[in-house]
């Protein structure tokens, strides 16, 4: 008997001593073993990318096309008939406005952990260092500009432990040229190495000229002409850099979201009132396809453009932004408007040679030489070369397009866009004691 | 830590071996023979009656003729025989051994225990204990019970039949999906379903959703087939469960499947036929006309033909199920064999659940002291589905029903045989529910086996030591296969998925428990105990988009993978000792100590306690006879416990994972949008129950009355973080919880004369759940409710926190210019408070409001349950009622709008009785769409006939005619009050989306032993 208990007992012994309490995650690694190690930066480089592609990319697209009225929101979601509706009764708590914040800070979030133990973790290898950070800057820099794109006020980095505190948008934006000038800057220097270039940057993804593109997009937002110009020339409108997707593992978002969730509809037109995009527009047949359908006030049609298949790339830049960017500076800054001119024209009446394909196919500009209506015709041209690449809403403004009223709502379809500025989302103000003030509109 | 607690371990060990040595002493003995018969009211045979000399070894039940006889080493002198037996009262015989004699008889008359008083238990006290002993209330239900309403699944067959459970069938779906709730949830982020165990194997309950069949999911207690259960106990609570430690704050059901019988072979057929029909319809639009847009001026219609979508996919369905079992065994070696088949069909065409079971459950006396039970069962299960709901996907027939518009003939072209999509407007395609149930292929398939082996050994006299070594392993398979063009609103190029689950769960439990009288009327009896637990899941799944026409397997498409893999280990140790004085005053303590691998090294051991009392006040020597009359039995009882909750959170969830993702052909890894938490610990409740038992008129009536109040905290949230963080949500102890209520099981024999006998029995529960703790604004909305039920401070969990009416002074809606209803607007305050706020012109400013619009738990369950046996007879009847809780139609919410329509709560808009866009005012106004869910359900009603025809020699057939869910008597518009649309879901409840409504069923079942 005292036998059978000893024994019983020393099974148990047995059993509690063979087993192991610490048992490591097969599913993937920690950040632990991510931020500490050669190959973990490497592939956080990556998989940053990746998500900025399949992701913050989705968000800013479709989430502020819906409020320039690119697309227009079609699913009775109330998430998409906030967006759609617009205006003071978007609520705090709409789930597509936090997506455009947290997709973006995420992104970020990462870009700062490259950012902050590449120096050591890859102190011996510098010509990786150079890319790996470069390429963190570019991304930290999209995302603040994202941001930008949708808030006033925009934080300039992550912390974990929160209590992160904000600038406004100008400053937001001339930091990330400060990244983006820094990150040229390193690579200027130290040129990336080649197994960067391969497995990083991969195919079809030129850094610096994406460095270069960026560059030249926020100092326009910025308001800092000059440099624009001077960062537009940089950028050879013959390379092609783009987001690839594999239509199983990471989906071509604007074909997800738009042939599959089907949660919004582009609006024919690139959704532009009359006077604002001409029929005879070879662009028209490139973003849209298929049947003209009536949906209320609205006409819709099927997306193409780089949403033909879930595999289609997406361009991170479309080289003739650069034309219509150098355009636009030199009619702000008070350059000379015959340049202007011909850089308009040459994205209007591009009709081959596109590195993307987007081919307007129309006259030579014959309206108005006023800087005004000039500046109108910069706007129609980017409207419809840039359509749904997250740019319309800053472009709404910065042309001094109507803004929509603070007190009807929903904001009539008549508005090009049906709000200036988000609200912050509710989960950051509850969270985060340093949060602005909502715009008013 | 560790190192302290091995210490504490190693003392432990010491006191039952004190206790053995006790006992070491032996004295001068001599072999006796002991035999009788026992007998039951009017002299029938009581068989499987346990018959044993108190305070010894010795012992044996009696066969199937009620006689027993066994031999035992005695010293001479006075003894007492136990008599017990399910269902009698048990009694006692005074035998003397003297010298010279070597054979004894004794022979008995049970009474018939008709409630139930006398019961023995084993759950939460690790040894075999009478029910009056306990602290805590214990519920008990017999297989009989479970099966005679008609349950497909032991969790169906436990509603109503349980004080202080709460037991609601989620879908209408052949397979159930199920939940159960013992006085009310207990975690927010894990699973509030008790821990099952079967024979003492912990078996597995998940509901997974391996395809999305639109939030209805199987739990795997299906695969158990109810026929084979002899009983269940059920304990509710810490204060009872302790023991169990770590996975118990949710309570135990332990399931004891039936035993051999020692005799000759005893064979039992049943074979039932089931139908099952559509309980209600919903009322659809009739209007024969449509308007001609959407626009609020243009009143212009045009003539359409509307459709009742309901009669082309509801059917009514047939059932079978049928169920050979054999009993028997020697002395030596009993077993029960089993062997089913349950085919039920769905009242959504084309569905289907089969259920074939086999077991065999072998008892084997190894010696003297030694016993072994090995119980095995194995199932094969398949079922054939049809998605409905929608929490994520809009593939579903019944989506596709309500977001369809019924002035669109659903039927397929004749010459082209292509389904039209059921949305008159072509932006967006509408799931043809025809097409969905013609051409949609979705099963599931589940293959498992449960076994366990359990050594029981007595080596001497009180002392008992058993060890149960128990597995339970299934793979479920899924299947999905949506044809390429088709009318779906997301995957018109087609769609195909396989996932499959294998899990493992293993536990080891060695229990040495040792009774003595160690002083005169002192009964002692120590627990020691360990177990160890592992489970491993491994889950695959594959999605293929981009079909070619043909073949249902992924590589017909574009493939995306994806693979999870995750183990954990439990292990955990306890102490119990409880002392019994003068049979009236009994004291347990218990100490309990588990680690589990899901948490880190700091918080991973858990030390629980508990502390329980009862004082049998009828057995003090005052209860005159005067009293004893009127109140027979009084006890007092009152109990503490804690536990934990220590697998809350999934296996490795306290690390930040990234996760894997091939970019570009190049391998990479994303940071997750959950921030790890290291210093996260498991959730403990703490409960405390007082309670009385109560027996009148002579035992006629018996009341159990329990008052509970359990506390949870360290309650885990997966709060969010402020995405600037970098992350969005990350899991941290900051919330409480806690259930008060009380419950009550009143059961009186109103007429107990001759031929006719009724007992009647009502349970009822009341309890109220409130979460707090919750940070920022104090809400914190969940996944799988469209944003619309969170956890708020102050209210229950699933409340309902959504936007409302905008009221006049007066209550009266406040319309807007428009005259239309609108939602109310102001500055939104935290815990669901805000303050309204009017414009200069009257009218609604500010943030749109929201607010507690309405909660999913009831305020009562009640259960009513009548059996009356006359002659040959048996009429039962069961009510169930759930009262004070709210629905949230959604169902009705999309049906009532013009884009959709489909329902009649959309007639007065098109008639002109309301103005034009009332029904797209509404929809956003979540308030309107709450609906009282209380109902009283006839659950269970059957007539059966016994007799014993001639050709069974002796033997019995049962005749009966069962009906179930034939009526409910509710004020809810939809089409069943009970199910939800998430499934099984913790948190999401009372969510009514177009699930399918539990049928009207009715059986005819024939039994027969032979």
């Amino acid at each position: 008997m005292k036998k059978i208990f000893v024994y019983s007992l020393s099974l148990i012994a047995i059993a509690f001593s063979s087993c192991k309490m610490d048992i490591v995650n097969p599913n993937g690694p920690t950040d632990a073993q991510v931020v500490s190690t050669r190959e973990g930066l490497i592939t956080y480089s990556i998989g940053m990318k990746q998500n900025y592609a399949a992701s913050a990319f989705e968000s800013l697209a479709i989430t502020t096309g819906g409020t320039t009225r690119e697309v227009k929101g079609i699913a009775t979601f109330t998430t998409v008939l906030e967006i759609e509706a617009g205006g003071s009764a978007l609520p705090t708590f709409n789930a597509a406005t936090l997506g455009v914040w947290l997709r973006m800070n995420r992104v970020m979030g990462m870009a700062d952990d490259i950012i902050a133990n590449a120096p050591t973790v890859l102190a011996t290898d510098n010509a990786l260092r150079s890319g790996v950070v470069a390429h963190a800057h570019l991304f930290k820099a999209m995302a603040i500009g994202g941001l930008a794109t949708a808030f006033e006020q925009v934080p300039i980095a992550t912390n974990k432990a929160g209590g992160v505190t904000f600038v406004t948008r100008q400053n937001g934006l001339l930091k990330a040229i400060e990244l983006l000038e820094q990150a040229a800057a390193l690579i200027a220097a130290t040129a990336p190495s080649g197994e960067f270039n391969t497995r990083v940057a991969g195919a079809n993804f030129n850094l610096l000229n994406c460095i270069n593109a960026y560059l030249a997009r926020y100092n326009m937002m910025a308001g800092r002409y000059a440099q624009a110009i001077a960062a537009a020339n940089l950028v050879p409108l013959s390379s092609v850099s783009q987001f690839a997707y594999d239509g199983a593992q990471t989906v071509n978002p604007l074909y997800n979201q738009l042939r599959v969730v089907n949660s919004y509809s582009p609006r024919d037109n690139f959704g532009l009132p009359a006077g604002l995009f001409d029929p005879a527009d070879g662009r028209i047949a490139f973003y849209f396809q298929g049947a003209q359908v009536s949906s209320g006030p609205d006409v819709l049609r099927t997306i193409r453009g780089f949403a033909q298949t879930n595999s289609s790339p997406i361009p991170v830049y479309l080289p003739d932004e650069m034309r219509l960017i150098k355009a636009e500076a030199i009619l702000r800054s008070g350059g000379t408007v015959a340049d202007a001119i011909t850089e308009i024209n040459a994205v209007r009446q591009q009709s081959s040679g596109d590195a993307f394909g987007v081919h307007a196919n129309l006259p030579a500009y014959s309206g108005s030489t006023t800087v005004n209506d000039l500046l109108i015709e910069v706007y129609r041209q980017r409207c419809a070369e840039l359509y749904l690449s997250g740019l319309r809403l800053e472009d709404s403004r910065r042309f001094g397009r109507t803004a929509p009223p603070a007190n009807v709502n929903p904001v009539p379809v008549s508005f090009e866009r049906n709000r200036n500025f988000y609200p912050y989302p509710d989960q950051e103000r509850l969270n985060n004691p340093n949060t602005p003030a909502d715009p008013a509109i | 830590m560790k190192r302290n607690l091995k210490k504490q371990k190693g003392r432990w060990v010491q006191v039952p071996m004190f206790l053995l040595l006790l006992m070491l002493c032996s004295m001068v003995q001599a072999q006796v023979t002991i035999s009788g018969k026992v007998t039951g009211s009017g002299n029938a045979a009581a068989p499987n009656v346990s018959v044993v000399v108190r305070n010894t070894n010795f012992g044996t039940s009696t066969d199937a003729t009620g006689a027993y006889s066994f031999s035992a080493t005695l010293k001479p002198g006075k003894y007492v025989l136990e008599f017990s037996g399910v269902g009698y009262k048990t009694a006692t015989k005074n035998i003397s051994i003297e010298s010279g004699t070597n054979s004894y008889t004794s022979n008995v008359e049970l009474e018939d225990d008709v409630l139930g008083l006398d019961e023995v238990v084993v759950t939460g006290t690790g040894v075999a204990t009478k029910k009056k002993q306990l602290g805590n209330a214990i519920s008990t239900v017999s297989g009989r019970e479970l099966t005679r309403g008609g349950a497909t699944s032991i969790d169906m067959g436990l509603q109503g039949k349980v004080a202080g459970a709460q037991v609601t069938q989620n879908s209408g779906n052949p397979a159930g999906g199920i939940t159960v709730r013992l006085r009310g949830p207990s975690t927010i982020v894990g699973s509030s379903d008790p821990l099952y165990i079967v024979d003492g194997v912990i078996v597995n309950n998940d509901s997974r959703q391996l395809i999305d069949l639109g939030g209805y999911a199987q739990n795997r207690l299906v695969d158990l087939n109810p026929a084979d259960i002899d009983r269940i106990e059920i304990i509710k609570g810490a204060a009872a469960a302790a023991i169990y430690g770590s996975r118990a704050n949710n309570g135990v059901v332990q399931i004891f499947t039936k035993k051999g019988r020692e005799g000759k072979p005893q064979f039992n057929f049943s074979t039932q036929l089931r139908s099952s029909s559509l309980r209600k319809k919903l009322e659809y639009n009739k209007v024969p006309f449509r308007f001609t847009n959407f626009i609020a001026s243009d009143l212009t219609t045009v003539p359409v033909q509307r459709y009742d979508l309901q009669d082309k996919i509801f059917q009514n369905a047939i059932g079978t199920e049928n169920v050979l079992s054999v009993s028997g065994g020697n002395v030596n070696t009993k077993y029960y064999a089993s062997v089913s088949n349950l085919y039920n069909e769905g009242i959504i065409r084309n569905t289907n659940f089969m259920r074939n079971g086999f077991r065999l459950n072998l008892q084997q006396k190894l010696n003297k002291t030694m016993t072994l039970n090995f119980n095995t069962a194995y199932t094969y299960s398949t079922s054939k589905e049809i998605p409905n709901g929608g929490i994520n996907e809009a593939y579903g027939a019944l989506t596709g029903f309500i977001f369809g518009n019924n002035y669109v003939n659903p039927d397929k072209d004749p010459a082209t045989g292509i389904y039209p999509s059921i949305n008159a407007s072509a932006i967006v395609a509408r799931t043809n529910p025809l097409e969905a149930i013609e051409r949609f292929d979705f099963r599931q398939k589940t293959s498992r086996i449960v076994s366990s082996a359990q050594l029981t050994i007595k080596p001497v006299t009180g002392l008992n030591i058993e060890f149960t070594s128990g597995i339970d392993n299934y793979t479920q398979t899924a299947t999905a296969y949506i044809p390429p063009r088709n009318t779906t609103p997301s995957y018109s190029g087609g769609f195909i998925r396989r996932a499959d689950a294998t899990v493992i769960q293993l536990n080891n439990d060695l229990t040495a428990t040792y009774q003595k009288e160690i002083a005169n009327e002192l009964q002692s009896t120590t627990s020691l105990g360990g177990t160890l637990q592992y489970d491993r899941t491994l889950t695959f799944s594959a999605n293929a988009t981009q079909l070619g026409a043909f073949g249902q397997t992924i590589n017909n498409g574009t493939i995306a993978a994806g693979e999870f893999r995750g183990e954990r280990v439990i292990m955990g140790a306890f102490l119990q000792q409880t002392f019994g004085f003068k049979n009236r005053y009994f004291v347990t303590g218990a100490a309990r100590v588990d680690a589990s691998s899901v948490y880190g090294i700091d918080n991973r051991w858990q030390f629980f306690p508990k502390v329980s009392g009862t004082y049998i006040v009828s057995n003090e020597k005052f209860w005159s006879d005067g009293l004893a009359k009127a109140v027979s039995s009084l006890k007092l009882r009152a109990a503490y416990g804690q536990s934990g909750n220590l697998t809350a959170i999934g296996q490795y969830d306290r690390f930040t994972n990234f996760s894997p993702v091939v970019y570009g052909g190049q391998a990479g890894y994303i940071a997750p949008s959950t921030l790890g938490n290291f210093t996260v610990k498991p959730e403990r409740q703490t409960e405390v129950e007082v309670g009385f038992d109560l027996g009148l008129l002579n035992d006629a009536i018996s009341v159990e009355f329990s008052y509970f109040n359990k506390d949870v905290k360290d309650l885990i949230l997966n709060r969010t973080l402020a995405p600037t963080t970098g992350y969005n949500n990350r899991f941290v102890n900051i919330g409480t919880m806690t259930n008060k209520g009380f419950e009550f099981l009143v059961r009186a024999v109103i007429l107990n004369k001759n031929k006719l006998r009724w007992v009647s029995s009502l349970s009822y529960l009341n309890n109220k759940n409130i979460v707090n703790g919750v940070e920022g604004n104090g809400v914190l909305p969940f996944a799988g409710g469209f944003g619309q039920v969170a956890a708020v401070n102050g209210y229950p969990l699933g409340a309902y926190y959504s936007t409302f009416f905008a009221r006049n002074p007066d209550g009266t809606l406040l319309r807007d210019l428009n005259g239309l209803p609108q939602r109310e607007r102001g500055i939104q305050l935290a815990n669901g408070n805000y303050t309204v706020q009017r414009g200069s012109n009257g009218q609604p400013t500010g943030t749109l409001l929201s607010k507690v619009i309405g909660q999913p738990n009831p305020k009562h369950v009640i259960s009513k349950i009548d059996e009356l046996d006359f002659g040959k007879f048996n009429f039962r009847m069961q009510w169930d009622a759930m009262l004070g809780y709210d629905v949230f139609n959604f169902t009705k919410r999309v049906g009532d709008r013009d884009f959709y329509g489909g329902l009649k709560g959309y007639e007065p808009e098109l008639r002109g009785e309301v103005p034009k866009g009332t029904s797209a005012a509404l929809f956003s106004i979540f308030e309107n769409w709450i609906e009282d869910g209380s109902f009283v359900k006839l659950r269970e009603v059957s007539l059966a006939y016994n007799m014993k025809p001639k050709f069974l020699k002796g033997n019995s057939m049962r005749l009966s005619v069962i009906g179930r869910n034939l009526f409910s008597f509710d004020k809810y518009s939809g089409w069943d009050p009970e199910v939800n649309a998430a499934g099984q879901d913790n948190a999401v409840r009372g969510f009514d989306f177009v699930e399918v409504p539990i049928p009207r069923m009715i059986m005819f079942a024939v039994n027969v032993n032979f």
